[in-house]
């Protein structure tokens, strides 16, 4: 098995060599670090909001006089 | 203390768990990025999978207990990561996972970011063929030159059963390729 194997790998070394073909765009691993920070700042920064309303503010807005006008 | 011990511990700790994940990052982006790639083959698709990947790594350190290297635990969340994008796919099309991997090779002919030459493409089709396993044992012994142990810790899989993967993955490359290659 294994000298069938050694001849088998050896000719798609041959034939094909260790290249895969793929390529990435100008630039990208430099700027995977980047788009983590992004990520990063988001865990630590919640999006929630901590701005508060009274209670039943938006159920009441349309009785508001100055809305009337 | 090696160095790789001192990063787990950086990556636990709270105050440089964030300075820490941007050396991981740093460090193994490009080695995590191709291991990829070989699996889902578009660059986008390998460039979101990567992402998942990283998050899951942050998210998920305080679990690593250290019985393996970091690097095999880590290429072993970006194959699951890679695994389940193919199947997820498969599963939305409601086709098989080989027509799937079939498919993604087709579009190399006219992809931007693929610069190999015939024999190359053909190769890629090749590795298509395969089942899902022996392509990563394939991509991982004969690409990335990994030894049988390392390939062993990050597909929990025994050296005997990797070695006859590979085996009968070169040995069906080598026929793809005498058969297509003019």
């Amino acid at each position: 098995m294994n000298k069938e194997l050694e001849n088998n790998e050896k000719f798609i070394h041959q034939v094909v060599g260790k290249d895969t073909g793929f390529s990435v765009p100008q630039n990208y691993f430099e700027e995977i670090e980047d788009s983590f920070s992004t990520y990063l700042f988001e865990e630590k920064n919640s999006k929630k909001t901590t701005f508060e309303i009274p209670n039943n503010y938006f159920n009441t807005l349309e009785d508001k006089s100055w809305i009337k006008y | 203390m090696t160095d790789e011990f001192i990063l787990i511990q950086q990556l636990k700790e709270t105050k440089s768990k964030e300075s820490a994940f941007r050396k991981l990052i740093s460090q193994y982006k490009e080695r995590l990025y191709w291991h990829i790639r070989k699996i889902v083959i578009s660059h986008d698709d390998a460039d979101d999978v990567l992402q998942n990947t990283f998050i899951k790594i942050f998210k998920n350190i305080d679990a690593f207990k250290g019985d393996s290297k970091l690097f095999s635990w880590m290429y072993r969340i970006a194959t699951n990561e890679s695994i389940t994008f193919i199947n997820k796919r498969a599963k939305e099309r409601k086709v098989a996972i080989s027509e799937i991997h079939s498919e993604l090779a087709a579009t190399l002919q006219s992809d931007v970011y693929f610069s190999g030459d015939e024999i190359q493409l053909i190769l890629q089709k090749a590795i298509a063929t395969l089942p899902t396993k022996q392509q990563l044992v394939f991509n991982m012994k004969y690409f990335d030159e990994l030894k049988y142990s390392q390939i062993s810790e990050i597909l929990t899989t025994s050296e005997g059963a990797l070695k006859a993967s590979y085996f009968h993955a070169v040995k069906k490359i080598e026929k793809y390729i005498q058969q297509n290659n003019n």
